[in-house]
C-alpha cells in the first residue's frame, strides 16, 4: 500500500502528509462555504459540482497521505542504559499539532491531527463512501429547490466528521461528535417546512445532548486522572522530520526476545492517554487495585500529582476510575450511535433525504461511538466492568432493534431499526474485547447499509415518494439494476456467506462464543444466543424486506405506476460501486485486521477450531433460516402484513417498539412540559414574585397606610403624644 | 488618561444632545452612534496596549478626588486584563445597540441618546474604577439611566418593571454601602483604595481584629448586593421583567454589560475582601448556581414570549458562570469570566434578533410565529448560528466558557460538575423548542408573508457580533492569556495565600 512515488525520501514525504493532513477537512469545508456563502448565486450543477469535488479531493488526499502513513520507517531511540537501539515501526502515524486551542491552567487542548491505520481507514470510508453519496444526491435532490444548501450540509457534515476522526485528542473529538450532530439536526429537518421533520431533527439533537454530556464528563474524568486529553504524545521535532513517537510495546532492543519488563519501559514526554494506558497495560504489577496517585518507582509512569485523587473518594482505585470514565464515554456513544436507552432519534430521523439517512443515519456519523471505543480500547482494556456493559448494552440493542425491524412496514423504517440492531452488534464485538472485528464490522456495514438505503431511495424516487412498502411489489422488472444491487445488499446484510457482513458479523459472534466458552460466565452464552436469534431476525427482514418490494404483483396505485422508471446513472453508479463492496469488501481483511490495525487480539484468542466451526453451522442455519422463511412468506406467498391492526401479541409489542418510543413522545415529554409550567406559575409567580417581592411591597404599603393614620391632624391627639412621650422619656431618666 | 478620556467622552458626547431643541432631531441618533463609536475606537489600546505579562492593574491613573481629614476618595482607575475586557465588551457593544434602536426609538429620541451615554460612561466607570467608592457612585449612578430606558421607552407593563428593577437593586446596594462604610472605617479611613482594602482587612484578619462575625455579616451585605445583579435564584424575578419591558437597546445592555457588574463584583470585592466567608459559603452559592441553572432552563421553556424566555436563558447561563467562578479553580475562574464575556456576545445577539422581528410584527409570542425560516432565510441562518452559540456549540464562545466552567466545577466536586452539566441538554431544549415554533413547520400567520428580511443596517450591525462568536470560540487563548493574571490574583486572595506586600497599617482601637 505504498503509492508514494519512487523518488521522494520516505521520512520527507511522511512530514510532509503530516503537515497536510488538515487539507483532508478542509477541503470539505471550503465546498461548504461556496456552497454556503453563494447560495442562490451559483448554477445547480455548479453547487452540486463544487460539494463532489470537494469530497473526491479529500478522498484522494485521504488516500495518498493513508498510503505514506502506511510506510515502514526505521528510528534511532536511546534506551535507559544510554545505548542506541534501532526501532522498527511497522506503520507508524501521521502527527501534526497546529495549534493551541484551549490554555487554562493546566489544561491544554491543541488543533492536532492524527492519522494512524484505525483513523486513517475510517477516513477513508468516510470520504470514499460519502463521495459515491455526493454523487448519489445530484441525482436524488435534482428536483429539490434548496439544492445548494443541501450540498453545504453534506460538505459540512463531511467537514465535521473527519475532524472527528482525525483528531489527535478527545476535545476535539468532541467538537466533530457535536459538529456531526449539528449537521444532523439539519439535515434531518432539511424540509423544515413540514412541522413532524423539524421535530425528528430537534429529537435527534437533543437525545445526542444528553449523551454528550456523558461523553464530557468523561472527558473531565480522564482529565482528572491523567491531566490530559491527547490521545498520545505530540509528535516530537527533528529538525523539518517529525520523528515518530515510539509506543511503549515497541521498546524493546531488537534482537532480544521475551517480556517487555518494566526496565526497558519508555515512556514519551508527555504522554497522552493511550501512551499511559499502554506503558501501565506492560507493567506486571497487579492490575486491579493500583491507587489513583499509582507511579512506577521509576517515575515514568507518574500520576502522583492528579486530581483525582482529591475529588474522588478514597475507595476508588485507578481501575474505578478507569470504569467511571469508559462507562461516561459510552453513555456519549449510546446517544451517538442510538443504543438503547438513547436510540429513540435515529428511526425518527429518517425524516431527512435518504441520501442522508446512507451517509449519516448509517455508514458514518453513527458509527462514531463505536470509533471512539476503538480509538481508546486501550483504556476500556484497563475496566472489564466497562467491557460488561458495553457487551450487554450492544447484546440487548442488537436483539431489541431486530425484533423492531420485523413488523415495519415503511422501508426506511426497517433499515433505520437494522442500523440500530447492526450498531449493536459491534458494540457487542467491542464489549467482548474484539475491537478490531468491530471496526471491520463499521465498515462492511458502511458498504452494505449505505447501499440498501441508497437502493431504498431509488425505489422511492421511482415510486413518486410512496414509502411503504404494502404499496410497492413486483419492481424488479421495473427496476432491475436496483433490484440486483439491493438484493446484493440484503444478502450481505443477511450474513450471507462470503458477502462483506458475514465475514464480519461472523468474526464478532464467534469472540462472543469464545468469550463465553473460556469466561464460562452464562451473560455470555445468554449474549450469543441472543446475537444469533438477532441474527435470524436480520435475515428475515432483510428478504421481507426484498420480497414485498420486488416480488409478486405491484400494489401501488395507478398513478404511481405510470411513473414507474429506473433511475439516471448519477443514482446507479453509487449503486454499482458499493454493490461490488458489499460483494467483495469482506475478503481483503477478512484475518489480517486486527494485524493491520495494530490492535490487540483479544484475549479469548481464535485458538478454538471448534468454537468456529460450532458459531459458523449455528450463524449459517440463522442466517439461510431467515432469509429462507421471508422469502417463503412475503415473496412466494405475498403476504401483506397489517401490523397495526395485528392481534398477535408479539406483532403489537414489535410495531409498537415494546413501547420505549411512546415512553419518551408521551411520558418524558409530558411530565417535562408540565413540570416546567408547574415550576414557573408555583415558584416564579406564586412563592417569589406574590408572596416575597410583591408581598414585600404590600406589606410595606400596608404598614405605612396604617401608620398613616396617626397623622390625622387632629391637634388634641398630637398633643396627647407629645404628653405621653414627655412622659415615657422622664419615667426613663429617673428609672435611670 | 485613557480610562479617563473613555468615561468622559460619551459624557462630553452627550452634552449637545442636551441642548438639542427639537426633541426628535435626526441627527440625535447619528451623533450618539458616532460618539459611542469614537468611544469604542479611543478604548482599543486596553486591547492592543495590554500587555499580558505586564503588571496586574495596567493604564492607571490616580487623581485628588474627596479628600477631607477622615474621608478620602481618589479618582483612581485601572485595569487588569479582566476589567479590561470588560470595558471593551462595553464599548464594543454600546454602538451596536445604538444601531439596534435605530428605528425603535420614535419619541424622546434626544433624551434616550443621552440616557443611552450616560449609561455607557457609568459602566466604564465600574469596571475600571479601582477605588471602591468610586465604583459604588458609578454602580448606583449606572441604575438611574436604566431605570429611564425601561420606565419611559418600555412596554406596557413598564412602570411595575422598572420600579421592582430599582427597588430589588438599590435593597441590595444599600446594604453593600453600609458594609463598605464599615470596612472603611475598620481599616483605620485611610483610603477606599481596593487593593489597600483588601490588604488591611487580610492583615486585620490575621492579628484578629477582623472578627468571623464582622467578616460574614460584612459578606451577606456585599453578596446580595451582586447576587441580586447576577441574579443568582432566589433573586432573579425582577430581571424577566425588566427585560421583557425594556426597549432593544436596554435589554441588550442590560444582559450584556449590567448582570455581568454582579460577578464582576464577586471576583473583585467579595472574594478578596472576605475569604474565609465566601470559603465557607462557596458549596451553598454552587448549589444555588445549580438551582439556577436547572431551574432557570425549566423556566425558560415554559415561556411563551421569546424575550422572557432568553431572560431565564440568562439566569441559566450566568449560574454557570458563577458555578465556575465558585469552584476556585484557575479553569473554573478564567471560565466563568469568559462565559460573562461570551454571554455578553451571544445573549445580546439574541436580543437584538428578537427586536428586530418584534420592530416588523410587534409581537415576541413564540405562537404568533412558526414557519418564517422560509419568508427570511437570512435572519434565520443568524438566529440559528447565534442559537448554537448560546447552546455551546464547539468552535463558537458558549462552549469554551461553559467547557472551562464546567471543567473548574467538575475538579472541585464532581458532582457540581454532573449537575451543572445538565444545563448542557437543557439550553439545547428550550433553544431548539424556540426556533423549531418559530421558524420550522408550515407557515402559521398569511401576514408574516410579507416579513422583510434583514437590511443592510441589521446586516451590519450583527455582524460583528457573528464574528466574535467565531473568533472566541476558535482563538479563546487571546483572551485567556489576558485573564490569567487577574484569575491568579483572584485565587491567591481567595485561598488566603497572598503575602501582604505592605506592612499592616495602625488601626484605631
Amino acid at each position: 500500500m505504498n503509492l508514494l512515488p519512487e523518488w521522494m525520501d520516505p521520512q520527507r514525504a511522511h512530514a510532509f502528509y503530516a503537515d497536510a493532513l488538515f487539507l483532508i477537512p478542509l477541503l470539505p469545508f471550503l465546498g461548504f462555504l461556496i456552497n454556503a456563502l453563494t447560495r442562490k448565486g451559483i448554477s445547480r450543477g455548479a453547487s452540486g459540482g463544487v460539494a463532489c469535488l470537494a469530497a473526491a479531493l479529500s478522498f484522494l488526499w485521504t488516500l495518498l497521505s493513508f498510503s505514506a502513513s502506511a510506510g515502514g520507517l526505521a528510528d534511532h531511540v536511546r534506551l535507559p542504559d544510554g545505548s542506541l537501539c534501532l526501532v522498527r515501526d511497522p506503520a507508524h502515524p501521521l502527527h501534526a499539532v497546529y495549534g493551541t486551542w484551549i490554555e487554562v491552567g493546566a489544561f491544554h487542548c491543541s488543533f492536532g491531527l492524527y492519522m494512524d491505520q484505525l483513523s486513517g481507514l475510517l477516513a477513508l470510508v468516510v470520504t470514499g463512501v460519502g463521495l459515491l453519496i455526493h454523487i448519489y444526491s445530484m441525482g436524488y435532490m435534482g428536483h429539490d429547490k434548496a439544492y445548494a444548501r443541501y450540498f453545504a450540509y453534506l460538505n459540512l457534515f463531511l467537514f465535521a466528521m473527519l475532524v472527528l476522526i482525525l483528531s489527535d485528542n478527545l476535545v476535539l473529538t468532541f467538537v466533530g461528535w457535536e459538529g456531526v450532530g449539528l449537521c444532523s439536526y439539519l439535515l434531518i429537518g432539511f424540509w423544515y417546512e413540514d412541522a413532524a421533520k423539524a421535530s425528528a431533527g430537534m429529537k435527534a439533537f437533543i437525545f445526542n445532548r444528553v449523551g454528550d454530556l456523558g461523553f464530557l464528563l468523561g472527558i473531565f474524568t480522564l482529565l482528572a486522572v491523567f491531566g490530559t486529553v491527547d490521545y498520545v504524545a505530540p509528535p516530537r521535532q527533528l529538525g523539518t522530520y517529525r520523528a515518530p513517537v515510539i509506543e511503549p510495546r515497541l521498546m524493546k532492543p531488537t534482537g532480544q526476545g521475551g517480556d517487555v519488563a518494566q526496565e526497558t519501559l519508555l515512556m514519551p514526554e508527555n504522554p497522552g492517554l493511550l501512551d499511559y494506558a499502554k506503558g501501565l497495560s506492560l507493567l506486571a504489577a497487579p492490575k486491579a487495585t493500583r491507587p489513583l496517585r499509582f507511579s512506577t518507582p521509576d517515575g515514568r509512569i507518574d500520576l502522583s500529582r492528579n486530581l483525582a485523587t482529591r475529588i474522588f473518594p478514597d475507595w476508588f482505585t485507578l481501575g474505578t476510575a478507569m470504569t467511571l470514565a469508559c462507562v461516561l464515554l459510552f453513555v456519549g456513544a449510546c446517544g451517538k450511535s442510538a443504543q438503547l436507552p438513547l436510540y429513540a432519534w435515529l428511526p425518527d430521523a429518517m425524516a431527512g433525504p435518504t441520501p442522508v439517512s446512507a451517509l449519516i443515519h448509517a455508514a458514518t456519523m453513527v458509527t462514531a461511538g463505536v470509533y471512539m471505543a476503538a480509538r481508546l480500547h486501550p483504556l476500556y482494556l484497563m475496566s472489564p466492568e466497562a467491557m460488561h456493559v458495553m457487551a450487554c448494552v450492544g447484546g440487548l440493542t442488537a436483539i431489541f432493534a431486530a425484533l423492531c425491524a420485523l413488523t415495519q412496514t415503511d422501508i426506511k423504517k426497517v433499515l433505520a431499526y437494522s442500523t440500530v440492531s447492526q450498531l449493536g452488534y459491534m458494540f457487542l464485538g467491542a464489549g467482548v474485547g474484539a475491537f478490531a472485528f468491530a471496526i471491520f464490522h463499521v465498515v462492511t456495514h458502511a458498504f452494505f447499509k449505505a447501499l440498501l438505503f441508497l437502493c431504498s431511495g431509488s425505489v422511492i424516487h421511482a415510486m413518486s415518494g410512496e414509502q411503504d412498502m404494502r404499496k410497492m411489489g413486483g419492481l424488479r422488472k421495473q427496476l432491475p439494476l436496483t433490484f440486483i444491487t439491493m438484493f446484493i445488499g440484503a444478502l450481505a446484510l443477511a450474513g450471507f456467506p462470503f458477502f462483506a457482513g458475514w465475514w464480519s458479523k461472523d468474526a464478532i459472534l464467534a469472540q462472543v462464543l469464545a468469550r463465553a466458552h473460556e469466561s464460562h460466565e452464562s451473560i455470555y452464552y445468554l449474549l450469543y444466543v441472543l446475537a444469533v436469534v438477532g441474527a435470524f431476525c436480520t435475515a428475515f427482514y432483510s428478504f421481507r424486506l426484498i420480497g414485498m418490494t420486488f416480488f409478486g404483483t405491484c400494489r401501488a396505485s395507478a398513478e404511481v405506476k405510470q411513473h414507474i422508471h429506473e433511475s439516471p446513472p448519477t443514482m446507479t453508479t453509487p449503486l454499482l460501486v458499493l454493490a461490488f463492496l458489499s460483494a467483495a469488501g469482506g475478503v481483503l481483511w477478512a484475518n489480517s485486521l486486527p494485524t493491520f490495525l495494530n490492535f490487540p487480539e483479544p484475549t479469548q484468542n481464535a485458538n478454538h477450531p471448534q468454537v468456529h466451526h460450532v458459531n459458523l453451522v449455528v450463524t449459517l442455519v440463522a442466517a439461510f433460516g431467515g432469509i429462507l422463511l421471508a422469502l417463503f412468506l412475503y415473496a412466494k406467498n405475498q403476504k401483506v402484513p397489517q401490523p397495526a391492526q395485528s392481534k398477535n401479541v408479539l406483532v403489537a409489542l414489535s410495531w409498537n417498539k415494546f413501547g420505549v418510543e411512546a415512553f419518551y413522545d408521551k411520558v418524558v415529554t409530558t411530565t417535562f412540559i408540565i413540570l416546567a409550567e408547574m415550576l414557573y406559575l408555583v415558584v416564579d409567580v406564586l412563592i417569589i414574585d406574590t408572596l416575597f417581592v410583591n408581598g414585600l411591597g404590600f406589606a410595606t404599603r400596608a404598614t405605612s397606610g396604617a401608620l398613616r393614620r396617626m397623622q390625622s391632624g387632629v391637634v388634641n391627639l398630637y398633643a396627647a403624644g407629645i404628653l405621653l412621650g414627655a412622659l415615657a422619656v422622664l419615667f426613663f431618666l429617673l428609672r435611670g | 488618561m485613557l480610562l479617563t478620556a473613555l468615561i468622559v467622552l460619551p459624557l462630553v458626547g452627550a452634552l449637545p444632545l442636551l441642548f438639542a431643541r427639537d426633541q426628535n432631531a435626526r441627527e440625535a441618533k447619528g451623533w450618539a452612534f458616532l460618539v459611542s463609536f469614537v468611544t469604542f475606537l479611543v478604548s482599543l489600546p486596553l486591547w492592543f496596549n495590554f500587555d499580558p505579562t505586564g503588571p496586574l492593574y495596567q493604564f492607571v491613573e490616580k487623581h485628588r478626588w474627596i479628600s477631607l481629614p477622615r474621608l478620602n476618595m481618589g479618582f483612581n482607575l485601572g485595569v487588569d486584563g479582566f476589567a479590561a475586557l470588560m470595558v471593551l465588551l462595553t464599548t464594543f457593544l454600546m454602538p451596536i445597540a445604538l444601531l439596534g434602536s435605530w428605528n425603535y426609538i420614535k419619541e424622546r429620541q434626544k433624551e434616550f441618546y443621552i440616557a443611552m451615554l450616560v449609561l455607557e460612561a457609568a459602566m466604564i466607570g465600574v469596571f475600571a474604577a479601582t477605588d471602591l467608592f468610586l465604583f459604588y457612585v458609578f454602580f448606583e449612578a449606572s441604575l438611574i439611566p436604566m431605570y429611564l430606558l425601561i420606565g419611559i421607552w418600555g412596554g406596557e407593563n413598564r412602570i411595575y418593571a422598572t420600579t421592582k428593577f430599582l427597588i430589588y437593586t438599590v435593597f441590595g446596594s444599600l446594604l453593600m454601602f453600609v458594609a463598605i462604610l464599615f470596612v472603611y472605617h475598620k481599616t483605620g479611613s485611610a483610603d477606599f483604595g481596593i487593593t489597600g482594602l483588601t490588604e488591611r482587612l487580610a492583615a486585620l484578619r490575621l492579628r484578629g481584629t477582623f472578627s468571623r462575625t464582622e467578616e460574614f455579616w460584612c459578606f451577606w451585605a456585599f453578596a446580595l448586593a451582586f447576587s441580586i445583579k447576577v441574579p443568582i435564584f432566589p433573586l432573579h424575578t425582577w430581571l424577566p421583567d425588566a427585560h421583557v419591558e425594556a426597549p432593544t437597546p436596554g435589554s441588550v445592555v442590560l444582559a450584556g454589560i449590567l448582570l455581568k457588574m454582579g460577578g464582576y463584583g464577586f471576583l473583585r470585592f467579595i472574594v478578596p475582601f472576605f475569604p474565609v466567608a465566601s470559603e465557607h459559603y462557596a458549596p451553598l452559592f454552587a448549589t444555588l448556581c445549580i438551582v439556577g441553572i436547572i431551574y432557570g432552563s425549566f423556566m425558560a421553556f415554559a415561556q411563551q414570549d421569546m424575550k422572557k424566555l432568553i431572560a431565564y436563558s440568562s439566569v441559566a447561563h450566568l449560574g454557570t458562570c458563577m458555578l465556575g467562578i465558585f469552584s476556585y479553580r484557575i479553569e473554573g475562574v478564567q471560565g466563568g469570566m469568559y462565559q460573562m464575556l461570551s454571554h455578553g456576545i451571544s445573549t445580546s445577539a439574541l436580543f437584538l434578533l428578537v427586536g428586530m422581528l418584534y420592530e416588523r410584527t410587534h409581537s415576541r409570542a413564540i405562537a404568533y410565529y412558526g414557519g418564517i425560516a422560509k419568508v427570511v432565510p437570512v435572519f434565520t441562518v443568524c438566529f440559528i448560528v447565534v442559537t448554537l452559540s448560546s447552546i455551546g456549540l464547539p468552535l463558537t464562545n458558549g462552549f469554551v466558557g461553559e467547557f472551562t466552567c464546567l471543567m473548574g466545577a467538575f475538579f472541585r466536586e464532581p458532582w457540581w460538575g454532573v449537575l451543572g452539566g445538565l444545563g448542557v441538554i437543557l439550553g439545547a431544549v428550550y433553544m431548539l423548542f424556540m426556533v423549531k415554533s418559530v421558524f420550522f413547520g408550515p407557515l402559521v400567520r398569511k401576514s408574516n408573508l410579507t416579513l422583510q428580511d434583514l437590511d443592510s443596517r441589521e446586516l451590519s450591525l450583527l455582524t460583528p457580533l457573528l464574528i466574535m462568536i467565531f473568533v472566541m470560540g476558535v482563538a479563546p487563548t487571546l483572551f485567556f492569556r489576558r485573564m490569567q493574571p487577574a484569575a491568579e490574583e483572584f485565587l491567591d486572595y481567595a485561598h488566603t495565600k497572598k503575602p501582604l506586600r505592605a506592612a499592616a497599617p495602625e488601626v484605631p482601637q
